[in-house]
């Protein structure tokens, strides 16, 4: 046995672990990059399937992946990111998918107009109910049962929405400066199609990006707030992306939380608050 | 001397008295008791320094023990790790911060102190393997779950730690698990950077196999580093680069389009079949001329694999099933013939 190798394999425990842990103490010296209060929506319980084994909570970034607010990641913001989008003139779907994905940084708003313009759509989509009914295009339970859902959907959807990319963090917190409604977080994106433009037949194919995984999108709930987070009210509950509409049950939103991000953009949970189930949460 | 090169050594003295007897039955060379008496001395002198210092088997039913120990040993290395593992996150939920902590950094440290604790016992080194195994564990389960604690972005750094962690261990009692774990951290987080390099996010390197060609090809060059403690660990890198080059070539000449090449998937695909002949061709030829006969073999299996795969390629649709094997069966024929050949030219080189 060589001593010197097991003393070696100590000091690389220390340091490393050294070195990890100033990281975090750097990312949360200071003035966090941003400080937000999500609430449920935006940030619900991540199901764990070994629940029974895994005794840890964490909490899901959920962003609001509706296809309409995803405009902005168009072909020039592509070419933005680094990828060479004047190679693929007529782009084969099979060709653009052997482009590998690239990290960049995603800005995300809450509760600003994105999500406004989300609402604004869902509650056109319910006006449009009754003409639809009267055009025979839904029976009157169809379009009863349509108009509960959206409004159910309208007080659990995510209000988080990304709406913009770059490469420097600096640039985009200037442009981006209240840091109570934009977080920016790095994620890993990747070119793809869009399959909207080519369905007209004539119109070109077009590309477009796809944020493929958000870094960090599972939050670690550290144990002085699992209290909060234990017997919370109501037996179905918001799932990150879709929530199905149980009219027996609704699920509510039970909790929000205040969410740091700090100087290497990592985020941690500050706070964690039931919400009073008389409370209610405005559409 | 190490323990491999003393094994070997009294495994030669027991080929040899077996030879020796066989040879005095037949009249051949037979010993006056003088010589028979001077040389069963030696001999036994020989072992009996083997067994204290390296604790080495003697006889064939001390082989076949030894074989069930470190069977044994890896299984239950396997299954504690396994424990190790299951039982922080069954219960991590229910510590403060500062406690996980404390437990995920002094974990591999005391595991560590360990190794070097059994190691000093005991000369067959099969609980520091044991206890080597569960500080990897441990090791690994303390940068991934700080990583879940704190929200840290992930980063390929990781593998180099951990590669290096269980290349110390390997290093420090010459355990080969060890440095096939430490091999495949290592090739992970060198796949992951040249695929950085390549313009990709890390996460993404193995959606290019050509990222796994260049770090095979560097732990080649390691097992070309002279290892004076440690004889076998040069085989060890050279044939673990090679599967790894083998395996992703493998991948290319079937998927052309998960090549950096920017040729039609076809042409990247014939080429990467005329390399992965070449290569395997290149490696059975290697390991007969500086007789390393893992390579041999290795390169035998990946030319057969290659054969056969393009094989089945070219006739499995439009060919009748009893043909197709017939072929099958016909091209190992043939290959019999030739390594009958190779080995009948190798004797007579000999001779």
């Amino acid at each position: 046995m060589k001593r010197r190798y097991l003393y070696g394999a100590l000091a690389l425990v220390i340091l490393v672990n050294a070195l990890v842990l100033t990281g975090v103490a750097y990312n949360r010296s200071g003035v966090p990059d941003a400080l937000v209060t999500l609430t449920e929506r935006e940030m619900p319980l991540a199901s764990t399937f070994y629940r029974r084994e895994n005794s840890g909570v964490s909490l899901w970034l959920n962003v609001n992946a509706d296809i309409e607010e995803q405009v902005w990641f168009d072909e020039k913001k592509l070419a933005e990111l680094g990828f060479s989008v004047e190679r693929m003139e007529e782009p084969d779907y099979r060709e653009v998918y052997r482009v590998l994905p690239k990290k960049a940084l995603v800005v995300l708003e809450y509760n600003g107009e994105a999500w406004q313009r989300f609402r604004q759509r869902q509650l056109d989509e319910i006006a449009a109910l009754p003409l639809k009914q009267q055009q025979g295009k839904l029976t009157p339970k169809t379009a009863a049962r349509q108009k509960q859902e959206k409004l159910f959907h309208l007080t659990v959807a995510s209000r988080l929405f990304a709406i913009d990319a770059g490469l420097n963090a600096g640039d985009l917190r200037r442009r981006y400066a209240d840091k109570g409604r934009y977080i920016i977080v790095p994620a890993q994106v990747r070119m793809q199609v869009d399959w909207r433009a080519a369905k007209g037949g004539n119109e070109k194919k077009r590309l477009r990006g796809r944020i493929q995984k958000i870094l960090v999108e599972r939050i670690h709930v550290p144990l002085q707030f699992h209290e909060s987070l234990e017997s919370l009210p109501g037996k179905t509950y918001i799932h990150p992306g879709y929530t199905y509409y149980n009219p027996k049950a609704p699920a509510k939103v039970r909790y929000r939380v205040e969410v740091a991000f700090g100087k290497r953009l990592e985020p941690w949970i500050k706070a964690v608050e039931k919400i009073d189930e008389d409370a209610k949460e405005t559409l | 001397m190490q323990k491999d090169q003393a094994q070997k050594r009294a495994d030669r003295i027991g080929a040899f008295r077996e030879e020796l007897e066989d040879l005095e039955k037949e009249e051949i060379l037979v010993l006056d008791d003088r010589q028979k008496e001077r040389l069963a001395s030696y001999h036994r002198s020989l072992l009996d320094r083997f067994a204290s210092q390296y604790d080495v088997d003697i006889s064939g039913a001390e082989k076949q023990l030894s074989w069930s120990m470190r069977i044994a040993a890896f299984l239950g290395a396997l299954a504690l790790s396994a424990a190790v593992f299951f039982f922080f996150y069954r219960f991590w939920g229910g510590l403060g911060t500062i406690m996980q902590v404390a437990i995920l950094v002094s974990a591999p440290l005391c595991v560590v102190i360990g190794v070097d604790y059994a190691a000093r016992r005991e000369k067959t080194l099969y609980f520091a393997s044991l206890l080597s195994l569960i500080a990897f564990t441990c090791f690994v389960l303390n940068l991934s779950v700080l990583g879940t604690i704190f929200n840290i972005i992930p980063s390929q750094n990781a593998f180099l730690v951990w590669g290096a962690f269980a290349m110390l261990l390997a290093y420090a009692s010459g355990l080969r698990l060890m440095l096939i774990a430490g091999m495949t951290c290592l090739m992970g987080y060198l796949a992951a950077t040249i695929g950085t390099w390549g313009g990709c996010y890390w996460l993404s390197f193995g959606e290019r196999p050509e990222n796994f060609i260049l770090a095979g090809a560097f732990l080649i060059l390691l097992g070309t580093v002279p290892h004076r403690d440690h004889g076998n660990f040069p085989n060890l890198y050279r044939g673990y680069g090679l599967l790894t080059i083998f395996i992703a070539i493998l991948i290319l000449s079937n998927w052309g389009r998960g090549s950096y090449l920017l040729w039609s998937p076809g042409v990247v695909e014939a080429s990467y079949q005329v390399f992965g002949f070449l290569l395997s061709a290149g490696v059975i030829t290697l390991g007969i001329r500086r007789q390393w006969p893992g390579l041999t073999n290795l390169g035998s299996t990946f030319f057969v694999l290659y054969l056969y795969t393009k094989l089945f390629d070219w006739w499995w649709d439009w060919m009748p099933k009893y043909l197709f094997f017939l072929l099958i069966g016909l091209s190992a024929v043939l290959i019999l013939l030739v390594l009958r050949r190779l080995r009948s030219t190798a004797r007579g080189g000999r001779s």
